[in-house]
This record gives structure tokens, sequence and C-alpha cells, in this order.
């Protein structure tokens, strides 16, 4: 497979097996930088087909380094990843298969500015087409596509620092969404933005769903997750590996899990002559008004 | 930021560079902001295919430079204030930013070439010891080389503020510019707002907190550090970018697209000015 | 330092960029060896470094302050073929864009800034530098001395591409460009480097490596940035080549054989006056047409030598006349031709009842 010299559609060929269940498959995986900082200490993790999962875990869990893993970013320095079937973990080492794994896993980074390179909105949108060797007309189409679903046609000749925090954003995921992946993974994707684009936002990520995508979503903002979540698995920020899965409504429960794994705090308040300790834990319930 | 042509300070006592950086900074952004306005409103060179216009301009610029005498010269400087009227660019925006910018600079170091240009002179003045003369050719000379530099000036501004910026490096394809360089330029053009940002941070978190008049040797320690803050952040955004770039595919080469077409309004456009500016090299020959 | 549009002549604006050409072409081959993919965004972005220094005001003993061009900083970083890259870069975008520079200048500019202050400056510090330690205080001094060094041989170079302006370029006794001689513009560009511009380079040099030393001393072990994960490159797609310069390449071939000519000390092949041509043994006669024609002909450019360019016209003016007249002949039939397509397409779509 894929003998063919290197810009000949890089599109639909197989790294797999349409047929598997599940998306990725982790058995084992850890990762450290530069062989001491540990990030990820032996993961153990399943992501199945059309599902929206989101990552739950307080900053320096190691979320923004696995999903740089599942996309082939990062090679594990030990374990193996599957994806579609197949493995992937040494998948940097081949560039025809490392391309066709980026195209069917977009990774939107939680920093715009490094995802939004080109000079105008069309340009970065056009950029992970292109880089597919797909023929001009094609590359036309689908950048058109992308634009729309994000809302972003109007902003396509704008300079990418023009645009809002929200508009970035958006336009970030037009320019995964041109490659026509089948999983989208999300860095953080509402950090840093005011309450209303970050509304936006979730709406737009609801509807992912909808184009029949598998969605990755990592955060540590509680209040997004009811919203776009079909399963939470927790990252431990000690533990640097899961350690709960349940739908959104048993995690955001969960009070003392929430707590130990850094994601709500708690802290005494001084309420009149009564010292209170509490949590600053919102339920699901809290958002289905 | 301030034309200074090749001198490369300014003089001024007790400089507040730090909120005349700042004012830079604020310059520069707002120059790109307007530009791009103007680039997308509908005039004339607007609807030019960019390619067109990157020749005409090169050709034009290549007259200019080729040129000697006044008449030409001015010809072809009230020819780029025409074109600037046809593209609706204001022309006060237009003269003022050609008039006053590089020109006057240029007048001014021009100025004691008048006095020290042999010729038939045309007035003097004898200040003791000092006999100060103005001769013709020194009036010449300063006549031909603020015109030359003015009309230079005012094609570059038609042509940048008259073409998007991603449009205008596409373009540069049709001079046979390599596409990674053209890349590099986008990129680097779309970054130095990143870092323009960084930088206006640094400036203004630094004159809130400060008291009082730093010394020299602190402020150069200052701005030593903020130097170096800026290029470690350009490591750690090159490296992201890097992988962002993985993300979507690239493996070290790059594609671009365009969907510039040209029409024949465009080839007229091209051969038209290419004959108009050749006569009027041969008119300059003519006159020398 | 940046020479501005009209400042110099065409011809040297033409060697300038000669002199440059070779040493882009070199570094973008090493470049590209040292840094695999990674090239292209870390070039981008230390592009975007060069230019934001470019605008800093650097406070001087004294009380003014100057800007720096960080040629030898950034050569001591990058290395300095990176150095010819990315400071070319960024006065490429300040002349296209903010106006600094011409743009007709941009091949003088890079090479007295972007190739012989980095690679004067490189030399210098490497020659002080030596073996010491990439934290000691020695590779500042070097740092230093070497920056101030590369900036001065750079503003010697312009004081000299501007001084030769009225020596080449002067008609009737006034000049065309530039018009200090070599006595005047050369110590009015060093005095100013030698003192204020010298200064700023060394001091924006110096006390940024020290913060580098002190905050990011891994920059200055290896080259060419870092990567977590090595991403090797693919062989390179196979782009179609397209012929499309043989147009252009067969036009500008006429319009340059036209005056080749001159040189051959003759007529032009083919383009003998009938005078000419009854005198030729191996023509032996004028065709009547042609003698007939020919005032026509003789009316617009009288054989391609111009009436009214001066008798005592140089070789090169007489060159480019006729490179001229032969642009304007071909230059109007292509006139005539699109302006009769756009014409009979307007008057088309007039009459089409579907127009909207």
């Amino acid at each position: 497979m894929m003998a063919t010299t290197v810009p000949a559609e890089a599109g639909e060929t197989n790294i797999t097996n349409e047929d598997a269940e599940h998306v990725f498959q982790l058995d084992a995986v850890s990762f450290s930088y530069h062989g001491r900082h540990e990030a990820l200490i032996d993961v153990d993790l399943t992501i199945e087909r059309g599902e929206q999962l989101v990552i739950l875990g307080a900053n320096g869990s190691g979320k923004s380094t696995l999903l740089k893993m599942l996309d082939g970013l990062y090679r594990p320095t030990s374990g193996t990843i599957r994806a579609f079937g197949q493995d992937i973990t040494d998948v940097a080492d081949d560039p025809v298969r490392a391309r066709e794994l980026h195209r069917r896993v977009g990774l939107v980074f939680q920093d715009a500015d490094v995802q939004l390179f080109s000079p105008t909105v069309y340009d970065d949108v056009a950029f992970g087409p292109l880089q597919m060797g797909w023929d001009k007309e094609r590359v036309t189409r689908e950048v058109a596509r992308a634009l729309e679903q994000m809302n972003v046609t109007h902003l396509s000749d704008r300079a990418p620092y023009e645009l809002s925090g929200g508009e970035k954003k958006r336009v970030a995921i037009a320019t995964v969404l041109s490659m026509e992946p089948d999983v989208i993974l999300l860095d953080e994707p509402t950090a840093s933005l005011d309450p209303r684009s970050s509304a936006v936002l979730v709406d737009v990520i609801a509807g992912l769903r909808d184009l029949g995508k598998t969605v990755v979503v990592t955060t540590h903002q509680l209040e997004i997750v009811p919203l776009i979540a079909t399963r939470v698995v927790v990252f431990g920020d000690q533990e640097r590996r899961p350690v709960a899965s349940g739908n959104a409504t048993e995690i955001l429960s969960n009070a003392e899990l929430l707590i130990r794994t850094n994601l709500v705090h708690e802290h005494l308040h001084f309420h009149a002559d009564a010292n209170l300790m509490h949590s600053h834990l919102h339920g699901p319930e809290h958002h289905e008004g | 930021m301030e034309r200074t042509g090749f001198l490369p300070w300014r003089r001024k006592r007790k400089p507040d560079f730090v909120a005349r950086t700042i004012a830079g900074v604020a310059e520069a952004i707002e120059r790109s902001v307007y530009t791009e306005e103007y680039a997308r409103t509908d005039g004339f060179l607007q609807r030019v295919d960019p390619r067109a216009k990157v020749v005409v301009f090169i050709c034009a610029v290549l007259a200019v430079g080729l040129s000697r005498s006044l008449p030409v010269l001015l010809a072809l400087y009230v020819a780029t204030v025409l074109m600037a009227l046809t593209s609706r660019l204001p022309l006060g925006f237009f003269v003022k930013r050609v008039l006053l910018g590089v020109p006057l600079f240029a007048g001014i170091v021009f100025i004691p070439a008048l006095f020290l240009i042999h010729g038939k002179p045309l007035v003097q003045a004898d200040l003791g010891v000092l006999h100060l003369a103005i001769s013709d050719n020194g009036l010449i000379s300063l006549a031909i080389f603020v015109t030359r530099v003015s009309a230079s000036v005012s094609l570059a501004i038609l042509l940048v503020v008259t073409t998007q910026w991603a449009d205008l490096l596409k373009a540069l394809r049709v001079i046979r510019v390599p596409s990674v360089f053209i890349v590099v330029l986008g990129m680097t053009y779309r970054y130095i707002f990143l870092l323009l940002q960084t930088v206006e941070n640094l400036f203004l978190a630094r004159s809130s907190r400060t008291v009082g008049r730093p010394t020299d040797a602190e402020q150069r320690r200052w701005i030593g550090s903020s130097m170096g803050t800026l290029m470690g952040k350009s490591f750690k955004t090159s490296n992201d970018v890097y992988q962002a770039m993985v993300a979507r595919g690239f493996t070290g080469d790059v594609y671009t697209i365009s969907d510039f077409k040209m029409r024949d309004e465009d080839w007229l456009f091209v051969s038209l000015s290419v004959v108009l500016l050749a006569l009027a090299l041969i008119f300059d020959l003519g006159l020398r | 330092m940046h020479i501005p549009d009209g400042y110099i002549s065409p011809e040297t604006a033409i060697v300038m960029y000669g002199a440059a050409a070779p040493f882009w072409y070199v570094a973008g081959r090493k470049i590209k060896r040292l840094m695999s993919g990674q090239t292209v965004p870390l070039l981008a972005i230390f592009s975007a470094f060069s230019f934001t220094i470019m605008m800093f005001n650097i406070p001087i003993p004294g009380g003014t302050t100057a800007h720096a061009v960080g040629g030898t900083l950034a050569a001591i970083i990058l290395g300095p073929w990176a150095a010819i890259v990315t400071v070319s870069v960024a006065l490429v975008i300040q002349a296209l864009f903010f106006g600094d520079g011409g743009i007709t200048a941009i091949g003088a500019n890079c090479f007295n800034m972007a190739v012989v202050l980095p690679m004067v400056g490189y030399a210098s510090y490497w020659l002080i530098a030596r073996r010491s330690e990439p934290l000691s205080r020695r590779r500042l001094i070097a740092a230093g001395i070497g920056s101030y060094i590369g900036i001065n041989a750079s503003a010697l170079l312009v004081g000299f591409e501007l001084g030769i302006q009225p020596i080449f370029w002067t008609s009737n006794g006034h000049a065309l460009y530039a018009p200090y001689p070599l006595s005047q513009a050369i110590p009015a560009m060093m005095l100013a480097h030698l003192t204020i511009a010298g200064a700023a380079e060394a001091i924006a040099t110096v006390f940024v490596l020290a913060y580098v030393q002190r905050t990011h001393p891994e920059l200055l072990f290896r080259r060419g940035g870092t990567t977590a994960a090595p991403v090797a490159t693919a062989a390179p797609p196979v782009a179609p080549v397209r012929r499309k310069w043989v147009l252009p390449v067969m036009v500008a071939v006429i319009v340059l054989a036209v005056p080749l000519g001159l040189l051959a000390g003759g007529d032009a092949w083919g383009e003998w006056d009938a005078e000419t041509l009854s005198q030729r043994n191996d023509v032996g006669y004028v065709p009547s047409g042609l003698q007939k024609y020919e005032s026509i002909w003789h009316a617009p450019f009288s054989g391609y030598s111009m009436p009214w360019v001066p008798a005592n016209a140089s070789f090169f003016e007489n060159a480019l006349a006729y490179i001229l007249a032969a642009v304007v002949g071909i230059g109007l039939i292509f006139v005539v031709v699109f302006a009769l397509r756009v014409l009979s397409k307007r008057l088309a779509t007039e009459q089409s009842p579907v127009s909207t």
C-alpha cells in the first residue's frame, strides 16, 4: 500500500481497517520529555468511533501531550498506540503514513496564533489540503465547505491578526475540517475566550458530532463538560494517567474525585460567625436551566 | 516608525525611548490596517491582476531610475498621482505620505549640495568669510533628485496600498521568486504582529511600573532582557508553528494556491503601460 | 543606513542584486541541509524577530537613541548563513511594506546589511572568541567588538556606493543620483557609525547575548532550533514543470538581439535601408516596394536611429534607444490586440439580452 509517490492523493487510502470499532487504543503508553520530565505514565485508553470524549484534567496532567501523541507528532517513550486498527507507535518515522494520519486526525492547538500561520484565512484553510497533494478543484471545494461549516466564509481574505479570539478558534477548526478528518482533537478550546465566544464555540463543537466526527476535547473547565461530552475521562495530575471514566453526570457529581484531581478547590469562607468548608463545584444540573 | 533613510538615529535630548518604541509599534500596526482598507476599496488599480501590477511596477521603477531629464521625471510623477486618483486613494493621504516622507528628508540631505555643486551662480550671498552661491546646476540637481525620489516612492506606495499583502506575495511568483521564499515572507509578516504585540505589552508593563527616571545603564539592561525574552518567545513559537504545520501534512515543501486570472484588460494595462514608459524614456533620450 | 529609491543608479542597483544573489543562493542550500523541515517556520519567525528588534530605540551613552540591525547577533545565535536569510527577509518587508529603504535598492541594502554585516561581524567575533566557553565573558566582548566592526564595514560600503554615484552618473555638470562624492559620503557615514550607530549595535548585541547566556543557555550550545518530535522529511512531491517562461524569454531575446546589430559594427542583418541595400552585392537590386514604403518606416523611428537622440550619444544610449524602439513596436501590437479583444467583449455583452 501507498507505494505511489507522495502527493498522489494521500486521501482515502488505507492506514486502516474501516470497520474498526476503536478509533484509538493506547496500551501502557508513557512519555517523557528528554528522558526526564514524565508527562504521561502507563496510560491505557480506548476511544470509540463517534464518541465525544472530554479529557478532564488540571494543567500539567499531560493532556496536551496525549493529543499530540494521538496525532503522531510525539512518539511514546514506551507502550503502543493503535489508530483505526493499525499500529501507529512509530508513525513519525514514515512520512507517508504520518501524513495520512494527520489527514484523518485533525489537531486544533490550544494557541490559535500558532495554528494560523498563513497570510490570510483562506490560505490557512487551504494549507492542509494543498499539502495532501489534492488537485486544485478539490482543494477549492473542501476549503469552501470547511469555511461554510464554521461560518467564517466572510473572513476568508482577512489576515489572522485581524480576527477576534472566538473567530480565530473557528478558523482554526476550519483548517483541520478542510482535510476531511474522521477525528478532531481540540486542546483546551475555550481557554482564554470570553463567556460569549465560549458559548458559541461549545455549540460549534457539539455540531461536529452531526458531521459524523469523533471528537476528543481536553479541558479543565467543568462548565463546558456536560454540553459536549458523551463520555468523560479524568486525568490525575499526580498519576499522569486516567483515574476515572464515566458520563458527565457521574463525574461531575463526584466531588471527592474532582478535588483530588485539582479540578475544583476547597477553601474556607467566613460566613458570619460560621466557618464553612466547601468546594466551588457546579454539578451538571447547574447548566440544565 | 519614522523614515530616517540612511541616518540611523534621531537627534533629541533626553529621549523617552519607551514611549517612542510604543508609538512606533502602534503606528506600524495602524499603518498596515489602513493599507489593507485601501486595498479593499474598489478602484482602478485594485481591480488589476497583482501580477500585472508587479510587472508594470518594475518597468516603471526602471524608467524612473533611467530618466535624466526633469520634464520626463515630472510627467512620471504626475502619472502616479493620476493613478492614485483613479484608484480612489485620497489625494491628501497619497501626496502627504510621499512628499512629507522620504523626499523631504532627501531635500534636507541635498541642501548643502545646492551650494557645493559648481555652475553658473543664480543667487549669491556673502556672509563674511563664507561665500554662498546657488548654481543652476545645483538647482537642477536638486529638482531632479527630489522628483526622482518622489516618483519612486509613489510607485512603491501605489503597489503596496492597492494590493492585499497576501496577493502581492503570490504575485512575486511571476518574477521567479521561489515559493519557499514567498511562504517565509508571508509567515514573517504574520508573526511580526505577534511579536509587536509582545513588545507593546513588555513596554506598557514597564512604563506602568517605572517610577522616576531609570539610569541609562538600567535602561540598556532592560532593553537587552526584553529583546532576549522576545528571542525566547521566537524559539518557542517557531517550534510550535512547526508542529502545527506538520499536523496538517507539512513535510518540508510548501504548496500555495492562487486563483489569479489575467484578463484581457490586464494584458492591455501591461502593454499600454510598457509602451508609454518606453516612449517616456525615448523622449528622455532626446532631451539629454 | 537603508538606501532609499533614487539614491543609486539602476546600474548600481542591478550590480548589487547580482552581488547579493549568490549569497542568498548558498545560504538557501546550506540552511535546508542544516535544519531539515523546520526551516520555514524558524526562518520566518526569526525574520520577524530581526524586524522587531530593528524597531527598538536603544539608549546610547550621551543621551541619544539609535536603532540596531542585529545582524551579528543573528549570526551568533543562528549561524551566519541563517542570519543572511533572516536579515534579508526583514529588510525586504521593511522596503515593500514600511517604505524603509528603496525597492530598487533591496539588493544593495541586503548586501550591505544582511551579507557583509553579519559575515564581517561573525568573522571578527569568531576570531576573538576562539575556543572560549559559550557562556564566558570573552564571548560577550567578542560579540560587542564583532558587531561594531560588522556595522562599520557595512557603513563604509554604503558610503562607497553613494560616493561613486556623482563620479559615474553626472550629466551636464549636475548629479543624477546621490550628489556627494566619496570624499564627503564616506566620512559622513563613518562618523555616524563609528559613534552612535556602532554603539547601538554593540549594546544590543552584548545585552541580548548576556541575557541569553543567563536564561536560555541551551540556545548557545546547539544550532537550528529544537525538535521535540523528530519528524523525517518526505521525498519532495514532484511538481509539474510548466514551461511558461518560454514566451517572455523569446520576447526578451528578440528585444535584446536588435541592438546586437550595432555591436557587429554595421546595420542589423535584414534591416538595411534602401541605400545600403543597393550597395550590397548579394542582393544587387532594391525592391521597389521597399523603396516606396521606406519613407513611412522612416517616419516614426527612422530605422531605429532616432533623430532626437543627440548625435554625440554614447553606444549605451544608442543601444537603449534601439531597445526602447523595439519595445514600443512589440508593445503597440499587444495594445491593439488586447484593446480589440476588450472592445469586442464589451460590445458582445451589451448586445446580449441576458446581460445584467
